[in-house]
């Protein structure tokens, strides 16, 4: 069953979606750093309803906190963040995706910058991260 | 926001701890940076307290990092406190952040001479 939001935005959160019972997660998240705890609090909640363990759970909420974030920071033209989770037996998928265009970070980056992308790739057993015209997409697998 | 402070204080002229509550991100992230280069320059020895943090992202990492430069520029002492959240030891074991801070998982080891002090990150549990 789909249960459609009806667009009120609480703490950022819009069109508010989830099923338990098939193991999907889907949030809509404003482009706004006040989102990104609201969205770790949900998404951890849903993670702990699954069978995976509390080190896996940390990991792939850290990362993809950071996938939101980096979006969100980069985010020229993003007027939307989505964030689906899916959960097989065998692991854990999640993709965060966007409608715009990330802006291209000004200064290279050094070991204090840039940390964002190589905690994402360190936390799961896959990362990805694809952009074309439409937006951009980050595709997290984790083996369960 | 409740879920972002910090609380400062100063066991010692010249040194001060600084303990984090709750989550700590990007959204608190550039205050933060602004505070602990203040606090740098005012005193010889500042530690970062994160054993009462639940959350910590890529952004107070760097922050870690820019502190412990600063701290070394201006020959003053930079050190962090340790806890035990998953989620935070996790972030500071993975990134490799763990490795290049002075680490100690006790007040009074941080805030000891560094003499008398192993700064080695291993004064403690759980591989740090």
């Amino acid at each position: 069953m789909q249960v459609q939001g009806t667009g009120t935005r609480r703490f950022g959160i819009q069109n508010e979606r989830e099923f338990d019972a098939t193991g999907h997660f889907e949030r809509d998240v404003d482009p706004a750093v006040a989102a990104l705890a609201p969205l770790r609090r949900a998404f951890e909640a849903w993670l702990a309803r699954r069978d995976i363990s509390e080190r896996s759970r940390v990991a792939l909420v850290l990362a993809t906190h950071e996938a939101v974030a980096n979006a969100i920071q980069h985010s020229g033209t993003v007027s939307r963040i989505r964030v689906r989770a899916n959960a097989e037996a065998d692991g854990l998928t999640i993709e965060i995706s966007d409608n715009g265009e990330w802006r291209t970070p000004d200064d290279p980056p050094s070991q204090e910058r840039g940390r964002g992308i190589a905690l994402i790739r360190s936390l799961v057993s896959n990362a990805t991260i694809n952009t074309d015209a439409g937006g951009t997409t980050v595709l997290l697998y984790q083996l369960a | 926001m409740i879920e972002q402070s910090v609380e400062v204080t100063y066991p010692r002229p010249g040194a001060c701890v600084v303990t984090v509550y709750g989550d700590q991100d990007r959204g608190s992230a550039e205050q933060f940076e602004r505070q602990l280069a203040g606090l740098i320059a005012l005193n010889e020895l500042v530690v970062v307290d994160v054993s009462e943090a639940e959350f910590v992202d890529s952004s107070f990492l760097r922050n870690m990092l820019v502190a412990d430069r600063h701290a070394k520029e201006q020959t003053k002492r930079f050190r962090l406190q340790m806890g035990t959240a998953p989620v935070v030891r996790r972030a500071f074991e993975v990134s490799g952040v763990l490795d290049r801070l002075a680490v100690m998982n006790r007040r009074e080891d941080a805030l000891g001479d560094p003499a008398e002090v192993h700064e080695h990150p291993d004064s403690g549990s759980s591989g740090v």
